[in-house]
């Protein structure tokens, strides 16, 4: 009985079952594999954090800046009115 | 001492290893016919079995590198042949979940001339009946493994083989009912 769902079994394959799978092993080793997506998924998030904290961090410094200016002007202006009365 | 046909086998996975294609065509001839049969054995569906053998031997193809003792070969390739079937029944089992399918989608009936004779019909219902661990089991037990390759297949000690082989035998005599018998 057991022979015969062996044997079953074994009757669903087409003939050249063993080139079909070489050629669709073959194609299966050119596409990209699930590792080396991961991979590129992770290589491109790194490159993505980085150029945020990048541009993050140039915008705090020109704030900085900016607002270091204005409390110059401030100051420079306060100074004046001081020295007036 | 290993034998001679042990032997030759070794050597044909030895040049299957090195990437020899015609080695790897003739591990495939070679055993095509016994893994197709487990692949029935285990998933009862005969609309599975080419797709499910070739992604076994697909499988084999590219992890046979890998394989680090090539006189187990055999082991390891229904290892691999259970695997994939146990996977092919979970995600199975998933889809049945979350699509809003009817269970007539799932149990296709076998078309004509799959099913030779009301006792392997049986032995098809029977099998249906059991978990997919315990189909394995048998099915490894049909295909000549030994109590130690199964161990080593399942990971799992020789008396835990033994006993649940007694359970899943136990478990398949009580739902087999060739229609003749009722």
């Amino acid at each position: 009985m057991w022979r015969g769902l062996f044997a079953a079994g074994a009757r669903r394959l087409r003939p050249g079952f063993a080139d079909h799978v070489l050629r669709a092993a073959r194609r299966a080793v050119e596409l990209p594999s699930l590792r080396s997506h991961m991979v590129l998924s992770a290589a491109t998030a790194t490159v993505c954090l980085c150029a945020v904290l990048f541009l993050h961090d140039q915008s705090v410094d020109r704030d900085d800046a900016r607002n270091l200016a204005e409390w110059e002007r401030l100051v420079e202006i306060v100074g004046d009115d001081v020295t007036n009365v | 001492m290993e034998s001679t046909a042990t032997t030759e086998l070794t050597a044909v996975v030895r040049r299957a290893q090195k990437g020899d294609e015609s080695a790897q065509k003739e591990l495939i001839t070679l055993y095509q016919h016994r893994v197709a049969g487990f692949v029935y054995a285990m998933t009862n569906r005969s609309d599975y079995v080419e797709d499910l053998s070739q992604q076994v031997f697909i499988k084999m193809v590219r992890a046979i590198d890998r394989l680090q003792a090539p006189a187990q070969f055999e082991s390891w390739l229904f290892r691999l042949a259970r695997n994939t079937c146990i996977d092919q029944l979970r995600r199975q089992k998933l889809r049945r979940i979350f699509l809003p399918f009817g269970e007539e989608h799932e149990n296709i009936p076998e078309p004509p001339g799959a099913v030779d004779s009301e006792e392997l019909d049986a032995l098809r219902h029977a099998l249906a009946q059991l978990r997919p661990q315990d189909r394995a089991l048998l099915a490894l037990v049909q295909e000549g493994r030994s109590h130690a390759e199964i161990s080593d297949i399942l990971n799992i000690s020789v008396a835990a083989v033994k006993a649940r082989l007694h359970r899943a035998r136990e478990h398949l005599r009580e739902h087999y009912q060739p229609q003749h018998e009722d």
